[in-house]
């Protein structure tokens, strides 16, 4: 168990570390930034809820928040991804309920059941990280334009990354 | 009681959320007032060590432009240099000490370590801080136009509010009528800034140069800020809408210069007086 916990924490120093100085310097004709990232909170196993998951969202989105001078505006974002990561999970539960240890990943569960999972997680996340960044209604339309624009692209990424990691584990 | 406690047990993990949500609200409104604490400085002093490592290996690969631009800064100072004037005064055997001749700006040649343009508040990273004599509220220039203001200052590191920054204030004037003016941003295109305060009766024409007002203390009269894209005359408004490209994309910046006003301290000592004798 002590070992999981340090892969773990190795997986998001090596995600975060591609945010903040890879993804976060992309920007797709100004409308798209991707947040890759997220991929750490959406693949964590379907064991970690409750309090446990809400603060590794905190502190992770805390983190990322130091590095691009945003202080509570990444850890709002996952705090809210993590707080609604349950019921999603529960929404889309296959009929005979998860094994345990699973984690909701491309590997595990298929593309097809993965599409739906991410992108609601996603849009959510980035909806938040938005509209907290722009603090004003009035931007409603151009905050929804750069969450679904941001959120295709991120899904993208994160599909992409799945499949490397769909190969790499199907070989051990 | 025990009811409560097991209401509390039963929602222990909405009420977490609420908690901590409560936790990251305060210090997203209360950024400004954290800044100083001790963490928050060493948080910085973490991510700056980190931009700088990678920026030291990034760096090379712009070598080229680099040399570049420091070619045609060079050209340009040589073009000043009073070496080979008609006449110069020999100052071998006479000395002046005569404050004229001191400048009053100077300039600290920096590295961008980091810089965002994606975001609605975008910030820059240097490789000075407080050790070479940074302070808050020092202007960010590069060689073809203003860039930002420096906001906070760890012992190796800066951050400065990019000229893309909601925060950003920055008082101009029309190169060529001396028109006053304020540029902001609004959030959406980095390559349109918004200008106010010009009044509708200027004549002012799309590809107008907009200087740097010298008004602040913060940069000298006259940088280079950006040139007018478009302009439109409101109805029933005094002030004209104008949008502005800077003249520096921000998108693209790697050297910078910070601007140290050495008499900053006594205008705004001499402004402050003048306002309280007023009151």
């Amino acid at each position: 168990m002590r070992i999981e916990w340090i892969n773990y924490l190795f997986r998001f120093l090596v995600v975060g570390a591609l945010q903040v100085l890879f993804f976060n310097h992309i920007n797709v004709f100004n409308v798209a930034i991707p947040f890759f990232y997220v991929i750490f909170f959406i693949t964590l196993p379907v064991d970690v809820k409750g309090i446990p998951l809400l603060l590794i969202a905190f502190l992770g989105g805390l983190t990322i928040d130091v590095f691009t001078n945003t202080l509570g505006m990444h850890s709002t974002a996952c705090l809210t991804l993590a707080f609604a990561r349950p019921y999603v999970l529960e929404l889309l539960s296959p009929r005979e309920g998860y094994e345990f240890n699973s984690k909701p990943s491309v590997a595990e569960f298929g593309t097809l059941w993965f599409i739906p999972y991410g992108l609601i997680l996603i849009v959510l996340h980035h909806f938040v990280l938005f509209s907290v960044e722009a603090l004003r209604f009035a931007e409603f339309f151009w905050i929804l334009g750069k969450t679904l624009s941001s959120a295709i692209l991120t899904l993208l990424i994160i599909l992409l990354a799945q499949s490397f990691n769909a190969k790499s584990t199907q070989f051990e | 009681m025990r009811n409560l406690l097991n209401i509390l047990w039963k929602y222990q993990f909405f009420i977490a959320f609420l908690f901590l949500q409560a936790i990251s609200l305060t210090l997203l409104f209360q950024y400004n007032k954290f800044h100083k604490a001790e963490v928050l400085t060493g948080a910085a002093q973490i991510s700056g060590s980190t931009y700088l490592f990678v920026n030291n290996i990034q760096s090379y690969l712009s070598l080229k432009e680099e040399n570049e631009k420091l070619r045609l800064e060079n050209e340009h100072l040589k073009n000043r240099s009073k070496a080979d004037a008609y006449y110069s005064l020999d100052t071998s055997k006479t000395y002046f000490n005569d404050s004229l001749f001191q400048r009053q700006y100077k300039f600290l040649s920096a590295r961008v370590i980091n810089s965002t343009v994606g975001n609605r508040n975008n910030y820059i990273t240097l490789n000075h801080g407080e050790f070479s004599g940074v302070a808050p509220e020092m202007g960010i220039i590069t060689e073809k136009g203003v860039a930002g203001i420096i906001k906070d200052v760890s012992s190796h590191f800066s951050v400065g509010l990019s000229l893309l920054h909601s925060k950003t204030k920055l008082s101009v004037r029309l190169k060529n009528s001396n028109y006053f003016g304020l540029v902001s941003w609004d959030g959406v295109n980095p390559y349109a800034l918004n200008l106010d305060d010009i009044p509708n009766h200027v004549n002012i024409q799309v590809g107008d140069t907009i200087v740097t007002s010298g008004a602040s203390s913060i940069f000298p009269y006259g940088l280079l800020v950006g040139t007018i894209i478009s302009f439109e005359k409101v109805e029933g408004e005094v002030f004209y809408k104008i949008k502005i490209k800077p003249t520096q994309d921000l998108n693209s910046t790697s050297s910078c210069y910070i601007v140290m006003n050495r008499l900053k301290h006594e205008q705004v000592e001499l402004e402050t007086t003048a306002q309280a004798d007023e009151d």
